[in-house]
């Protein structure tokens, strides 16, 4: 059977523009977020440009990659903010071979870029629309093909990997790299703000007192090969054998549009299908990623399906109280941590988790935790009753 | 080598909407039409009234798809994945959604309108609707023929990772908004129901050839979704 490796993992977030610092972070307890409007509270990064006044919503902070800025694609002809973050997390990777698929993931990529043509329409600039993303990614690669951008709420990049591994494994590509971006604008922060889905606290999933999400920003690209081309490439010295995407599924609650299903029907069937794909039971599975985003209902959901799939034991962790919910960029950054998590078997602990939940105890911590050999899960749910897991695996030595 | 029978074909266009057999000519003189909701649906449901325009375009064209192959909405939950190709996406709702965002200067934007700022977000209607827990998502890319989004969504047929596949094009009407670089897709929305082949008859046999990166319906090579329905209609005129 064709296995899918991942031969070349970057992430940029809050938490710094490498994987290493992500993880060291997250294992030192360290927050990314800021306080988008007070200086003086901890925690505001000076480096980071202001972006629009938080006055009017229900939470100050997110999750900003600090001196992010718009570049201008020519004189008066402004790029979204999210090709500066491409051209950022491009300069993170080795060459990639021109053959390469390239599959984007974004949930609203340039709408940064809309109030300047509510104000003026003669012409809609480029970058606007997300199915430019990937163009846009695909001609700084120098690659054959365009690409495409896959787009299901919080669960794109999961998909998108998902997605990658499934053309790998079915013999439709050799290499696939995956790309995945969102960052924070007030199209995204007012939206959230007006669904009553922020915290005004930094994000604290898991806990009994939690109020709610924190929104981040963030890029990662996994470069997804095959065995041979994995081996041309070591040979080459280009590229290392990380760990393998071993299973993954994908499942809708069809339930209700803006909240998971209470019993989590969808996420569960997720789940079931990557454990079939990778051959192997609930019990194996080790440590878990969750999506964890601080809402009540997703966490609520989360606990549900861990106690009824899992057994009591199970360590699971949330990053979002760190780095803050990077939307189309979650699932893709996380699997990536998996990288980090297999390699040196510490689960990082829960930022803002204090007072556990109910369902919550021993199964999330505050504190990083050495967890056994074996496969980890990382899984996201999104708008629309979106599911999606995947299951990391086997580490090189 | 990939195939799959081509069990229902659903669209709303401009002109018409509907599926073989079953087509409504718009009325309006220009533009998508304004779909109500008593003339896709079987019962009241609250939610359609709520849904911005592209969504109800993408939900009404896969309902009649849904129709046309004769699957009914059952309590029942059913594995049925739903993969829809885009180039504009929901840019309507998104100008839409800013202005209400400019006007009220943050304070009061709706939420509703909010949600469905997400393109992705009407297929989870449908899925709701239908009762469908497939997968579920949108290809959103630049070349407007929705092919990639099928070599997707039958992969996964073929690999059985769903009992049928809805697979179509949504796009949203940009025109009035203005030009932009790219190739601009006739707006409206149009899905198919694939399903393995088996003994239910259906519109045709789509197959795949992998290698060459073809697409045919018998014989005759499919450029586009679009292409494959006018095929379809075609066929069934003759």
């Amino acid at each position: 059977m064709t296995q899918v490796y991942i031969a070349e993992a970057a992430t940029i977030t809050s938490l710094g523009d490498d994987l290493d610092t992500l993880y060291q972070g997250l294992v030192q307890g360290k927050s990314g977020l800021t306080h988008m409007s007070d200086p003086g509270l901890p925690g505001h990064l000076e480096s980071a440009p202001p972006r629009f006044d938080t006055s009017v919503y229900t939470s100050p902070w997110a999750g900003l990659i600090p001196n992010l800025i718009p570049k201008e694609l020519s004189l008066n002809n402004p790029a979204p903010l999210i090709f500066s973050l491409a051209d950022r997390l491009l300069s993170k990777l080795g060459p990639i071979d021109p053959s390469t698929c390239l599959i984007t993931a974004s949930t609203k990529a340039g709408i940064d870029l809309l109030p300047t043509i509510t104000r003026n329409t003669a012409l809609l600039p480029k970058g606007l629309l997300v199915s430019s993303l990937p163009g846009y990614i695909s001609q700084k690669l120098g690659l054959a093909r365009p690409g495409f951008n896959i787009s299901a709420a919080c669960s794109s990049s999961t998909i998108a990997l998902a997605k990658g591994a499934a053309m790998i494994k079915s013999g439709r590509e050799t290499a696939v790299l995956v790309c995945a971006m969102d960052v924070v604008s007030e199209f995204i922060f007012s939206g959230f703000s007006t669904l009553g889905a922020m915290s005004p606290d930094p994000a604290a999933p898991f806990d009994k007192n939690r109020k709610g999400l924190t929104l981040g920003e963030g890029a990662a690209a996994m470069l997804l090969m095959n065995k041979k081309e994995l081996n041309t490439a070591k040979k080459t010295g280009k590229r290392t054998h990380l760990t393998q995407i071993s299973g993954w599924g994908v499942a809708s609650d069809a339930s209700h549009l803006t909240a998971p299903a209470r019993d989590g029907l969808g996420l569960k069937l997720a789940i079931q299908e990557a454990c079939q794909k990778a051959d192997i039971s609930f019990s194996d599975i080790q440590a878990i990623n969750t999506h964890g985003t601080g809402t009540r209902h997703n966490d609520e959901m989360e606990l549900t399906v861990l106690r009824d799939l899992f057994n009591p034991t199970i360590m699971a962790n949330s990053i979002k109280g760190a780095i803050g919910h990077t939307l189309g960029a979650a699932g893709a950054i996380e699997a990536a941590l998996c990288i980090k998590l297999l390699e040196t078997r510490i689960l990082p602990g829960t930022p803002g988790f204090i007072e556990p939940a109910p369902g919550a105890q021993n199964i999330i911590s505050s504190r990083p935790r050495p967890f056994g050999k074996g496969p980890v899960l990382t899984m996201n749910s999104g708008f629309g009753g979106t599911n999606a897991a995947l299951i990391l695996s086997g580490v090189a030595p | 080598m990939n195939n799959a029978m081509i069990r229902g074909m659903g669209w709303v266009s401009e002109s018409s909407r509907g599926y073989p057999g079953q087509v409504l000519c718009s009325k309006e003189s220009h533009g998508l039409p304004r779909i109500s909701g008593k003339e896709i649906l079987d019962r009241p449901h609250k939610a359609f009234g709520r849904m911005d325009p592209f969504s109800k375009i993408g939900f009404a064209a896969i309902t009649f798809a849904l129709a046309d192959a004769g699957i009914a909405r059952s309590k029942s939950k059913k594995n049925i994945a739903v993969i829809a190709s885009s180039v504009t996406g929901c840019l309507e709702t998104d100008i839409t959604y800013q202005a209400t965002l400019s006007r009220e200067k943050g304070i009061l934007p709706s939420p509703t309108l909010f949600a469905y700022t997400l393109p992705s977000c009407f297929l989870g209607e449908a899925s709701i609707y239908h009762g469908l827990t497939g997968e579920s998502f949108m290809v959103e890319e630049e070349i407007p023929d929705g092919l990639q989004g099928l070599s997707l969504g039958l992969d996964l047929l073929g690999d059985g990772g769903c009992d049928a596949l809805v697979c179509g094009l949504c796009n949203s009407n940009i025109n009035g908004v203005g030009p932009i670089n790219t190739t601009c897709p006739e707006p409206g929305a149009l899905f198919f129901v694939f399903e393995k082949q088996g003994s239910r008859p259906g519109h045709g046999i789509i197959t795949e050839n992998r290698v060459q990166n073809i697409f045919s319906l018998g014989n005759k090579k499919i450029n586009s979704l679009t292409d494959l329905g006018k095929n379809i209609l075609v066929k069934k005129t003759n």
